[in-house]
């Protein structure tokens, strides 16, 4: 795929961001919510495996709590979401003896791509797990998931500012990475 | 894609590319099992809230029958027993009576109360049984 066909895509409308209206059971819940959040959660901690059971503990919660009392939900969503990857990449590094955990993937799906950009795919992908946990969240929320610097900050516990500049930071080096990678 | 067009990429082209690759999904298994796990966990407690106010009252309620029930026990147990040629003579308990069998008392003193249905009224009843009850001795 050429590079224009793919900002082609990019510029298309993706409406992810188009729910709107509370849920009102676990089933209409997860149908909202579940892609992006697994994405982010796969994001920060790099395995498919561990990304799925925290996925499920964060639908889990919201099974035994209901979102009735939730005001906000995504936001509350992505908060459990994002406890729940940090306990787990924290319970990784306690378990320094066992063999790491191949932290490699990221929100790309490197299979579903056409052919010809994997090879960029799987450079971006390696690119993105080389950065610091808290630019990777900015990324995937920003990029991947269209959160506004404002939400991410809110989400994060962050001056605005600070969301946008490791933002710029993490995209230049994404983009030095890449270089790197071709020179 | 080249080394050049790599090269070349702008931070603000980087940021529509990445927009534009496919994303990945969690998978479909993953869906039936939260769901499935989700069915056992316990439901909410606001959900509950309306069946345990229920529930709530008719413990209440029966708790209340049951002193009631003990109580006119009491009471028929003090009253003293009409003599028997009056509970003979006496009317059967009217519509208005029923009540009181219904409270569980023996037929006796239904009868008393028969006996005495020109001024026996419910309030009267209760009145009577009250003060029996706090004299501890019969009428």
């Amino acid at each position: 795929m050429e590079t224009s066909r793919v900002l082609e895509a990019a510029d298309m409308k993706r409406g992810e961001r188009a729910v709107s209206a509370r849920p009102v059971d676990l089933g209409e819940a997860y149908d909202a919510y579940a892609a992006p959040l697994y994405r982010y959660i796969l994001t920060l901690v790099g395995s498919e495996e561990d990304a799925e059971d925290a996925l499920q503990e964060v639908f889990l919660a919201v099974g035994r709590t209901g979102l009735q009392h939730i005001r906000d939900v995504q936001p509350y969503l992505f908060q459990t979401a994002r406890r729940q990857a940090i306990s787990l990449l924290r319970k990784r590094r306690r378990r320094a003896r066992e063999p790491e955990v191949a932290a490699q993937l990221s929100w790309i799906d490197i299979e579903a791509c056409p052919v010809e950009d994997r090879a960029l795919a799987i450079d971006l992908g390696r690119a993105l797990q080389s950065l610091p946990p808290d630019q990777r969240e900015v990324i995937v929320l920003h990029l991947s998931e269209g959160f506004t610097f404002r939400e991410i900050a809110s989400l994060c516990g962050i001056p605005g500012n600070t969301a946008a500049s490791r933002y710029r930071l993490a995209l230049g080096k994404l983009r030095d990475a890449l270089k790197g990678d071709a020179s | 894609m080249t080394d050049r067009r790599l090269y070349d990429m702008e931070v603000a082209d980087l940021e529509r590319l990445m927009r534009g690759l496919p994303r990945r999904e969690p998978s479909a298994d993953l869906r039936r099992r939260v769901l499935a796990a989700g069915a056992v966990t316990r439901r909410p407690l606001a959900q509950a809230r309306p069946a345990l106010a229920a529930a709530a009252l008719a413990v209440l309620l029966a708790l209340d029958l049951i002193v009631v029930t003990i109580q006119d026990r009491q009471f028929a147990r003090i009253l003293p027993a009409p003599p028997a040629a009056m509970v003979a003579a006496a009317p059967a308990p009217d519509h208005d009576l029923a009540w009181l069998r219904e409270l569980g008392l023996p037929d006796e003193s239904v009868a008393v109360a028969a006996l005495r249905r020109q001024e026996v009224g419910r309030d009267t009843y209760f009145s009577l049984r009250d003060s029996l009850l706090a004299n501890g001795s019969g009428g």
